[in-house]
């Protein structure tokens, strides 16, 4: 846009706004953990919890995004790191969590309604972080444990997906 | 089933069938979609919400049902296919535009309000992100050439969007009540 003049964001408001994200980060943690273990008793209200968790994290991330930009004084090559730093222990922890519920909930021959829908919300998520762990910004900087992960999420996808339509109730005739 | 040419024929034929059935779906799904969200954007310039679970609702069916069928092309190894993959991506290509087009939509009206209720924050938290992240897909290689004009300015003007909103964010949705 013509003359569209953007604010610039000083250094100390974009390491405030890191600090916050560090802090949902281990909220992230604490909701994934809280819900592991109601899965385990079919509990399965605090589900939606987790997932307020992680989109919080994940909106104010967009918004750190655009203030890295227009950071007064140019690009910050060290805020930059740290961003990423945390968005790939994000990822990863994220991974790692969906991993260990869709685990649950594939060995479950009937799922509860309740159960379904995070099987579902997973099977979205774990394919979205998959592809984000995959492109060339993060290839390069996963960790070991991290690639075993996107490898067994490529198998658990797979398995999923070949039980479906009858388990994800997809609206098309079931597989032969 | 002992595994000849003529078994293996039969056997993807049979796949093929099941993945054009999947594709008619993902079609009514986008049909749904665009429904939903018209559905949404009507009620959000009155301040009602509810119409916009059933868009978001909608919208994660066709993103499952999407993911399905890309599992089942990537496995599946005849020329056939390919004209699958092609109208897979065309559809994937359409959708993520009608995306990027809703949440533009949803993101100006909410943008103007100068008081936010709580519905429509959550609202407004969740177009910032899906518009980030269908911006984010489909300016890939895969999607880039298939995009219309219409959707190439839409593009352009959710960079615009994402900046003011953005520049608003932490007072809209109070990450940190600090700050501005």
């Amino acid at each position: 846009m013509a003359g569209k003049m953007v604010t610039q964001h000083t250094r100390a408001e974009v390491e405030g706004l890191l600090s916050a994200l560090e802090g949902h980060a281990d909220g992230v943690i604490e909701a994934a953990k809280l819900v592991s273990n109601k899965i385990n008793e079919q509990e399965w209200h605090a589900y939606s919890a987790f997932r307020d968790r992680c989109d919080d994290f994940d909106t104010l991330a967009i918004v750190i995004e655009y203030r890295l930009k227009n950071l007064r004084g140019g690009r910050d090559a060290q805020l930059e790191r740290q961003f990423e730093e945390l968005q790939l222990f994000m990822l990863t922890a994220t991974l790692q969590t969906s991993l260990h519920f869709l685990r649950i909930l594939s060995q479950k021959n009937d799922l509860p309604l309740g159960s379904k829908d995070i099987l579902l919300g997973e099977l979205r998520s774990i394919y979205r972080v998959k592809q984000l762990l995959e492109l060339d910004r993060y290839k390069a900087k996963i960790s070991s444990r991290a690639a075993k992960d996107i490898e067994t999420a490529e198998e658990i996808l797979s398995l999923i997906i070949e039980r479906a339509p009858s388990l994800l109730q997809l609206g098309v005739a079931e597989d032969a | 089933m002992l595994i000849t040419p003529e078994n293996v024929a039969k056997q993807n034929e049979v796949q093929l069938a099941k993945i054009r059935e999947m594709l008619t779906a993902l079609e009514q799904g986008a049909t749904r979609v665009i429904m939903a969200a018209r559905q949404a954007s009507a009620d959000a310039s009155q301040d009602k919400y509810h119409a916009y679970l059933n868009f978001r609702e909608v919208v994660d069916d066709f993103d499952t049902l999407a993911i399905v069928i890309e599992y089942k092309l990537k496995r599946m190894r005849d020329e056939k296919a390919e004209a699958l993959s092609e109208k897979f991506d065309e559809l994937t290509a359409f959708m993520l535009s009608s995306i990027v087009s809703a949440s533009l939509h949803f993101l100006r009206i909410l943008s103007e309000k100068t008081e936010m209720p709580l519905g429509a924050r959550d609202v407004f938290k969740s177009e910032l992100r899906s518009l980030y992240h269908a911006k984010d897909r489909i300016e890939t290689d895969r999607y880039i050439g298939r995009l219309n004009e219409r959707t190439r300015a839409d593009l352009i003007a959710a960079e615009q969007i994402l900046e003011v909103v953005i520049e608003k964010a932490p007072r809209l949705l109070r990450f940190d009540d600090k700050e501005d």
